[in-house]
């Protein structure tokens, strides 16, 4: 059993994947129908994220690569990916928003407190500074991160309970 | 949706002679017969009330004007220039002297929202205090949720009163604009009077005896009704300016320079600061040019001095037709509603024609296309179709079919559309004449129809990327109810509506694409229903 | 009807129609209302001649322009409003008679006063005589201006506007500019479905990337342009810029030498802005020459790029004082003055102009509806007398 989930975590069973070696921290929320796929390394996402439905998130071979090496994608603390995000980025820091429909590529570093605007596509080969918000065809740097979701995390793992059932952990 | 979408694609000719889609036309039911009028060749008319789409604050024109058309209260994000909304937050106690005490508690930010009234009269609001704002108290600021740019971005202090409350900026040339002003209008005035006496030797003088001695003027006698107020105040005005003015000895020149402090020139401008050439550039700091032309005034050049964008105020407008001044368009004067009290579009009169199918293009072969033909009055109406080889038509409209479209049936053959009948649902059949035209008619249900027809392209070869055009004309013939002239109207009430039938030809442009498919278009085929239509009508 | 209306209370429109952005507003505010891309569903109306669609004529366009501005913009009813326009000497006069035909029977204006920017470009400063330098987006217009006229013999263009720059700004990345895909650097030219460089994509990299680099510098990189590879000049740094999916690298060559063809002309070195002012001032009258040259009037949104106003000084100042150049030897001085409007250079004309439209004495000079029909045509600017005693200050 390749997949570990933290203590804490709530991953819904319904029409949730997870393939391959992947790792969920604590207080981190999945909603049904979410796709984690980790062909190409292990995923490792942190704590405190919520992963909304329809999202996919793939650690996948680019056309060209060499398909020996593999590479960790890791995903830090308090990510909020929004409805049907899709993302291949190896990289993903803290306290960053994905909004509905957003698509990052898998070369694209994405550092602390960016967000990532609704229907935004990024397929660039950047480190994108911490900060940064895409909107459009805009970006800008803000002045400080994004208000955190955790009010909205403690609401929908108390609201969720009632509703769903949930992946048993097995990581302490 | 392809009446709002698609649009392009049929057009109909316009009592103006241009090409309209049906969606953008309107009808005036006074000019007979029943003129369409696009909208280029209708009158607009502004609504004299202004108001703001966001607040529903609503103002008249005067006031309007003396806020330079700017809601105080609403802004626009300078970034995006969608709407900020007002977020409030509570100003946290400084913890341990480290943080700053205007530091906000991010948790609960309460949204709240603009509504008209519920804002400015709502108790709760703390009144604004010219004090800094006490441990507490909640504060506002702005946030543009699209973009999530807020006025603390940019540095600008949180208000304790919302809404408003936020400073707006000042155009820092206006005093020196205002002196020139100033100052041409008192040559201007000058000038005039001159200009004047020279007409009319005496004007000077009468211009002085209404200023001076109001009570007896006998224009002031004669204006019970205040009419003349206006006139007054403006031959005041300037027989004031002229008067103290007026003295031969000074020139032109000594008066304008006495008032208006000469423009300073420079001889060098600023240099590039030494640092700009040796940092590297931070593209994000620099606004776009749709962002500088948002704030005329300002034209901020960096993103540290862009500023919320007031909303301007907006007002409604209404339709005349050009020849009878009547309404075609009216809309309700509450600024909240969406409703019209006149709405004459020509969708709701004149059967709107589709394309249903596209077929493979055979140069100079008749090809068969099924149009279909939607009735949106409010009664049937009969149709007819017009084969047109009227150069006239053509000459007008400055159209050039490269097609020719035929209905090959009896010319006398009329059929009805049955106006819209939202009680009953029906079924696609065709009726036992619509039988009767060989296939012609093909379809049938509610009140839309479909047709068959031939298009015989006549481009040459070199032309392949043309489109396929053509044009037909469309014969309606409806019971409209009688429209009395207004001065009839008014003295004797009809009670019973009297409904005459008129017949009109429209002209109707059909775009059927470009003559060879490619880029993604493709062959619209036959759909299936409308063969079980007909199969279902032999059946029976 | 208008007679008994109070004086004031319908300004006139002031509508500055430029080739690549309209300013538009009404008469006696500080600044315009709007600025608007001079364009019709994407097309620009100046390229009027380029469209051969029914629905693309000057004339219906211009009837979608206005009535965007009068109804969406300015919420204003077209009917017996008086309009000022602000427009170019240079304006061919077929424009200048749809113009007035969709003004005068489409929209029922009472009357039309056409306003020379230039002209009107003084009526900020309160001065009577300038030289106006116009930098906008077709060519660079000088123009001398005295007492009300504008001098249209001693006038001067080039076509150095932001078209130009453009065209030139795209050239240069075509050649220089690199993207990164995976770990190698490749030349934009060499991609092979590159992002197409629209007008506005140029419009953003020269607004964000690029400015106009000091005299000094200038002048040091071209003397040793001859000499050296590019890249051993010390440039500034590289910048990149967000384009679609790519990142766009520009160099610091690109960056500061994109607006050296308005100071440096191989081909024909007279043909730059600073020679041409110069050149102007030089055929000038004797006795206005000194007003003119302690006058100089700068306008046009060009003026507004980064470094320009003061690089521009100083290659005057450059030619003017230089033993080489004729300049020396024709003026006395060593220097021009030039004014600050109270305003940004882009909308100098529309302040004039709308200063102008709130006198009273707009209607002298205005042509009226009933003239106009009268007429049944639009004078020419050049028999319209625009002397007033106004402009004798």
């Amino acid at each position: 059993m390749s997949v570990q989930i933290t203590n804490g975590a709530l991953v819904c069973e319904e029409k949730v994947e997870l393939i391959g070696d992947i790792t969920i921290g604590a207080r981190t929320l999945i909603h049904p129908s979410v796709k984690i796929i980790a062909e190409a390394g292990p995923i490792i996402i942190g704590e405190n994220n919520l992963i909304e439905e329809q999202t996919i998130i793939i650690n996948r071979f680019k056309e060209g690569d060499d398909e020996s090496k593999m590479k960790v994608m890791i995903i830090g603390d308090n990510n909020v990916f929004e409805v049907g995000t899709y993302s291949e980025a190896l990289k993903v820091g803290d306290n960053n928003i994905f909004e509905c429909k957003s698509k990052i590529g898998r070369e694209v570093t994405i550092s602390n407190g960016c967000i990532i605007g609704a229907m935004c596509s990024l397929d660039t080969n950047e480190i994108l500074q911490d900060n940064t918000i895409i909107t459009g065809n805009q970006r800008r740097i803000a002045n400080e991160k994004p208000q955190s979701q955790l009010s909205q995390l403690d609401f929908l793992s108390k609201l969720l309970t009632n509703f769903q059932k949930f992946k048993k952990t097995n990581v302490k | 949706m392809a009446t709002l979408i698609d649009a392009n694609k049929v057009k109909y000719l316009c009592s103006c002679k241009r090409l309209k889609p049906l969606s953008y036309l309107y009808y005036c039911k006074y000019c007979k017969p029943f003129t369409l009028k696009c909208k280029d060749c209708v009158i607009h008319e502004i609504d004299q009330k202004f108001f703001c789409a966001n607040c529903f604050d609503n103002k008249v024109q005067k006031e309007v004007m003396s806020v330079k058309y700017k809601c105080a209260s609403c802004f626009n994000c300078p970034v995006c220039k969608n709407l900020l909304l007002i977020r409030a937050s509570s100003i946290k106690p400084p913890k341990d002297g480290v943080q700053s005490p205007l530091a906000v508690s991010q948790s609960s930010p309460a949204l709240v929202t603009q509504t008209p009234n519920a804002s400015s009269s709502n108790p709760a609001t703390p009144q604004q205090s010219p004090q800094a704002p006490q441990q507490g108290q909640k504060v506002f600021y702005l946030i543009c949720v699209f973009c999530r740019w807020t006025t603390r971005d940019v540095g600008i202090p949180d208000v304790t009163s919302a809404p408003g409350g936020w400073k707006l900026q000042e155009n820092p040339h206006v005093k020196r604009i205002q002196e020139l002003t100033e100052g041409y209008k008192v040559i201007a005035a000058r000038e005039k009077l001159e200009k004047d006496r020279k007409k009319y030797p005496n004007l000077k003088r009468r211009s002085l005896y209404i200023s001076g001695s109001s009570s007896s003027s006998s224009i002031l006698h004669a204006d019970k009704y205040g009419i003349l107020a206006p006139v007054q105040k403006r031959l005041a005005a300037t027989a004031s300016i002229g008067n103290q003015n007026l003295d031969p000895q000074i020139t032109m020149e000594q008066q304008f320079r006495s008032l208006v402090k000469p423009a300073q020139t420079v001889d060098s401008f600023e240099e590039l600061p030494e640092d700009f050439f040796a940092n590297p550039p931070n593209i994000n700091s620099i606004t776009s040019i749709n962002q500088r032309h948002a704030n005329p005034d300002f034209q901020p050049s960096k993103a540290s001095e862009l500023y919320p964008l007031n909303k301007f105020y907006q007002s409604k407008e209404s339709k005349r037709c050009s020849g009878c001044e009547h309404n075609v368009l009216k809309p309700e004067s509450n600024v909240i509603s969406i409703k019209f009290k006149l709405h004459q579009m020509a969708l709701f009169l004149v059967p709107e024609v589709r394309i249903m199918t596209i077929p493979k293009w055979t140069l100079n072969e008749e090809n068969e296309v099924i149009l279909s033909i939607t009735n949106r009055y409010e009664s049937d109406v009969t149709v007819s179709f017009v084969n047109i080889d009227n150069e006239n038509v053509l000459n007008l409209s400055g159209f050039k079919p490269t097609a020719k479209i035929e209905f090959k049936t009896r010319d006398d053959l009329s059929i009805v559309i049955d106006r819209q009948d939202n009680s009953k649902v029906q079924q696609a059949q065709l009726k036992q004449s619509d039988l009767e035209t060989n296939g012609f008619l093909c379809f049938r249900r509610d009140n839309k129809i479909a047709v068959k027809c031939t298009v015989t392209p006549f481009l040459s070869n070199t032309e392949i990327k043309d489109h396929v055009k053509c044009v037909f004309g469309l014969k309606c013939s409806i019971n409209m109810p009688e429209i009395s002239s207004p001065q009839v109207q008014g003295s004797t009430p009809t009670t019973k509506e009297n409904f005459v039938n008129s017949v009109i030809t429209h002209y109707v442009f059909v775009d059927f694409g470009p003559l060879r498919l490619e880029d993604g278009l493709k062959v619209v085929p036959t759909p299936r229903f409308i063969d079980d239509c007909l199969k279902a009508s032999l059946n029976k | 009807m208008s007679f008994l209306e109070p004086f004031g209370d319908k300004p006139a429109i002031i509508i500055d129609i430029g080739h690549a952005y309209t300013k538009c507003g009404y008469s006696a505010e500080p600044a315009p209302h709007a600025i608007i891309p001079t364009q019709v569903s994407q097309k620009k109306i100046f390229d009027y001649k380029n469209f051969s669609n029914s629905s693309d004529t000057l004339k219906e366009m211009l009837i979608e322009f206005f009535y965007k501005i009068y109804y969406k913009i300015l919420n204003t009813n077209s009917k017996e409003r008086k309009v000022v326009i602000v427009e170019s000497v240079l304006t061919p006069s077929e424009f200048r008679t749809i113009l007035a035909d969709v003004l005068f029977n489409n929209f029922q204006a009472s009357s039309v006063l056409f306003m020379p920017s230039h002209m009107a470009s003084t009526y900020t400063l309160g001065i009577n005589r300038a030289l106006v330098i116009d930098i906008g987006y077709a060519d660079c217009q000088i123009m001398p201006v005295s007492d009300g006229y504008s001098l249209t013999n001693l006038c001067n263009f080039v076509s150095l506007g932001a078209k130009e720059i453009h065209s030139h700004l795209k050239d240069m990345i075509e050649e220089y500019a690199f993207v990164t895909i995976g770990n190698e650097k490749v030349k934009f030219s060499s991609l092979a479905n590159k992002p197409n460089l629209t007008e506005s994509i140029l419009e953003d990299i020269k607004l964000k990337c690029c400015f106009v680099t000091s005299f000094d510098r200038a002048q040091r990189f071209n003397d040793e342009i001859k000499l050296k590879n590019l890249q051993e000049l010390e440039f500034v740094t590289d910048c990149d810029f967000n384009l679609e999916n790519l990142i766009l690298q520009i160099p610091g060559y690109v960056r500061e030498m994109a607006f050296e063809i308005l100071f440096r002309n191989e081909i024909d070195k007279e043909q730059t802005i600073p020679h041409l002012i110069l050149e102007t001032l030089s055929k000038c009258p004797i006795d206005l020459k000194k007003d003119f040259a302690s006058n100089i009037v700068l306008i046009g949104g060009g003026c507004m790029l980064t470094g320009f106003k003061n690089r521009l000084v100083k290659e005057i100042n450059c030619l003017l004082n230089s033993p080489h150049e004729k300049y020396s030897k024709i003026f006395s001085f060593n220097n021009l003055n030039y004014h600050t409007p109270p305003s940004h250079e882009n909308y100098t004309a529309w302040l004039g102009a709308s200063l102008f439209g709130s006198l009273e004495i707009l209607d002298n000079y205005s042509l009226h509806n009933g003239k106009y029909k009268e007429l049944d045509r639009l004078p020419d600017w050049f028999s319209i007398n625009l002397k007033s005693n106004m402009v004798q200050i």
